[in-house]
């Protein structure tokens, strides 16, 4: 009997916890109705979903932008309980190995992650997530389509966004307008800065950096012929060009250095580069010409 | 017994980086159902009949469950490297995987709840209380966890909630009352003293009852779900020194005295030297049990959890416990157990080195993925880009890398003794 008794208790004890810590919120409607405006995911992203669950692409990258300072910094707007009101099984994660991805969508774009889950190191070069060439075409395509929906509608215009510049790009280059197209972009009150950082150190300090940031797209000469470069369209700028680098002002690279290139694989840079090391980069690309 | 060979590639995952997705959860299934669980249900299978004074109650449920336990194995990690996965943590294997695990939960329950039932021993020894906790607790957690909500009725931050329910607690009310149970058995036979305290002991099973249910939502703090659930889970968290400290302060009570006990096998005593071996494991798998569980309330504080959620620390802290604490009480079962039911010692010389070099790899990859972790933490306050915070890292991982071989090293050697040991042994 006193065997018995124990084992009431305890049952009693873990049925208590899960009477509060577990069914109590699930009277929160605030828990599970969906925030205004977070749609459920279409056909192709959902597709794309079950390759990220079978992955276990969830290990490595959270799904949640918490409420500190830190995460906000990096990944913007803070995670509601609504925007996971379709999600299951939910994808929140537990660890960063990798970076969270709740706010990814549009931030970098289709050509980018292609690259990207060919070979991370290909667009990253310091990166330690897996290859993932094995997967098929389509199971590319819908990955792709599911992590340009994370961050919701907000997330899916960004990334169409990009689509659009993409295609306008195209058009300018088939026009043959594409330079005055970039020209055009890049604000006035940049284009005529001068780099204020000169001489051998900044050029060390630019080459390191390049060597980090840039040479999987740009090459290691920065011909722009990296291991990447075959998967991007507009192909990466290619510094070892006389004509480009002899057209283009110290006040444009560094705006698209810091600022990307919409549309293209380049992507903004601000978050990861001082003004000072991004003038040091410039530097650097100044001497890649080849004579 | 058969357990033991899941062990090494449990360990080579760790650094497996292609297919990491993949490999991870078959690496966390296999240490957590088939090489711990196996293993302290071995224990128990052991330590109940003798507690009871019986025989088991069914030798042949007890052969079912052997059997059904390795083919749900095979199939979990078949199934697992095939891509079949339900997407939750330590909840991956799929409905008719859940529904096999359940079915032997309670084969192995019923045997076992029988045999205490029908016991010809009036005492129940502490170890008993947890052996029957577990018992209670385990079927329940693990229904929660993935059979109660089958086929996707679980939906957004509900369905992070059940799920840290149930992966914190096969380790509250699974391992640990398992685990603290074997250790409670062998610590006076080693020790040759008997407990300190069976009052002490008794607190700190129901503050363990009590408290640990509650703690699952500190995974998902500052996160998307209610602050009141997270503050619950902190206080909880926090309430959990009372059982940890119960049971270290009977742990080491129970050994003043007996130090020497560590360092030199008794003179003339069966199994002398096995035994030794067992309380080193028994010994230091306390001192990792303090250290996980001090980890842990101090972790669930708010101004604590920014610097270390999210980054190796935790991966520290998940094997300081299951591999450390839990894994090494293991050990100390089979050194234990293995010469009573053989009639022979597993190589003393080998048993050593199993010892030192398993103790060595275990700290060099804590303390390299903890220093990661905070290299991490405090990198990510500071804003450093994510990119350079990664390749930072890559000195601690090559320690871990390092760390990891040892202790792949010291299984092997472990597996090598005890294999050895079982030639020529009559069935």
């Amino acid at each position: 009997m006193r065997a018995l008794s124990i084992a009431a208790g305890v049952a009693a004890l873990v049925l208590a916890a899960i009477a509060v810590t577990v069914l109590l919120p699930m009277g929160d409607p605030s828990l599970y109705q969906p925030s205004p405006g977070v749609k459920p995911l279409n056909e192709l992203e959902e597709m794309g979903r079950q390759v990220y669950i079978r992955e276990g692409c969830w290990y490595c990258h959270t799904q949640q932008v918490r409420n500190l300072s830190m995460d906000v910094q990096y990944y913007g707007r803070v995670s509601s309980p609504g925007e996971y009101a379709y999600d299951s099984p939910v994808l929140l994660g537990t660890e960063r190995t990798g970076p969270d991805l709740a706010r990814i969508g549009g931030v970098y774009t289709d050509d980018w992650h292609l690259a990207h889950f060919i070979n991370p190191r290909y667009v990253v070069p310091a990166s330690i997530m897996p290859s993932f060439s094995y997967l098929s075409d389509d199971e590319l395509e819908a990955l792709i389509a599911y992590v340009q929906s994370l961050g919701g509608e907000e997330a899916r215009r960004k990334a169409e966004m990009q689509r659009r510049m993409k295609q306008a790009m195209l058009e300018a280059q088939r026009l043959g307008i594409e330079e005055e197209m970039m020209q055009a972009r890049v604000p006035a009150s940049y284009r005529g800065l001068e780099n204020p950082l000169a001489g051998r150190e900044a050029v060390l300090v630019g080459k390191r950096l390049f060597a980090f940031y840039c040479r999987g797209c740009h090459g290691s000469a920065g011909a722009g012929d990296g291991p990447a470069a075959r998967y991007l369209n507009p192909r990466p700028a290619n510094f070892t060009s006389a004509e480009f680098m002899g057209s283009v002002e110290d006040g444009r690279l560094y705006y698209s250095i810091l600022n990307g290139v919409p549309g293209t694989a380049m992507h903004p840079f601000k978050a990861r580069l001082t003004e000072q090391e991004v003038w040091s980069l410039v530097a650097y690309l100044r001497t890649l010409q080849e004579e | 017994m058969l357990a033991v060979k899941f062990v090494y590639p449990d360990f080579l995952s760790g650094y497996a980086w292609l297919q990491f997705g993949r490999l991870r959860p078959v690496h966390v299934t296999l240490a957590a159902f088939g090489w711990l669980s196996m293993v302290q249900v071995a224990m128990a299978y052991y330590a109940v009949p003798r507690l009871a004074k019986r025989e088991l109650y069914s030798e042949r449920l007890a052969r079912l469950s052997v059997l059904l336990w390795n083919l749900f194995i095979l199939l979990a990690a078949a199934t697992l490297l095939a891509g079949m996965t339900q997407g939750r943590e330590y909840a991956e294997l799929v409905y008719p995987l859940d529904l096999l695990f359940l079915l032997l939960l309670g084969v192995v329950a019923y045997n076992l709840v029988r045999t205490v039932l029908a016991r010809r021993e009036e005492k129940l020894y502490v170890s008993l209380w947890y052996f029957l906790a577990a018992l209670v607790w385990m079927p329940v957690v693990y229904f929660v966890g993935n059979a109660m909500w089958a086929g996707g009725a679980l939906y957004g931050v509900n369905d992070a909630i059940v799920n840290w329910f149930y992966g914190h607690n096969i380790l509250g009310l699974w391992f640990t009352p398992l685990g603290v149970g074997a250790a409670y058995y062998l610590l006076p036979k080693l020790v040759r003293k008997p407990l300190y305290s069976h009052r002490l002991s008794l607190l700190g099973f129901w503050t363990l009852g009590l408290f640990y249910p509650w703690v699952g939502t500190h995974h998902l703090i500052f996160g998307p779900v209610p602050v009141w659930a997270q503050t619950v889970a902190i206080a909880a968290s926090v309430a959990m020194l009372l059982p940890v400290l119960a049971v270290t302060v009977n742990f080491w009570k129970t050994i003043e005295g007996r130090w020497h006990l560590l360092s030199q096998a008794e003179q003339g005593r069966r199994f002398a030297q096995s035994d030794c071996t067992a309380l080193k494991f028994l010994v230091l798998g306390g001192v990792w049990y303090l250290l996980t569980c001090l980890q842990g309330p101090f972790q669930a504080l708010r101004a604590v959890q920014p610097y270390v959620h999210f980054t190796n620390w935790v991966v520290a802290h998940a094997h300081l416990a299951l591999l450390g604490a839990f894994s090494f009480w293991g050990f100390a079962c089979i050194y234990y157990v293995m010469p009573r039911l053989t009639g022979k010692e597993l190589s003393p010389r080998l048993a050593r080195a199993h010892f030192y070099l398993l103790t060595l790899g275990l700290s060099g990859f804590v303390a390299s993925l903890t220093i990661a972790g905070l290299i991490q933490g405090s990198s990510w306050q500071a804003g450093v880009a994510f990119v350079k915070v990664v390749a930072a890292l890559k000195p601690y991982l090559i320690v871990r890398l390092a760390s990891a071989a040892l202790m792949v090293a010291s299984v092997y050697l472990f597996l090598y003794a005890f294999f050895s040991s079982l030639r020529g042994v009559q069935r």
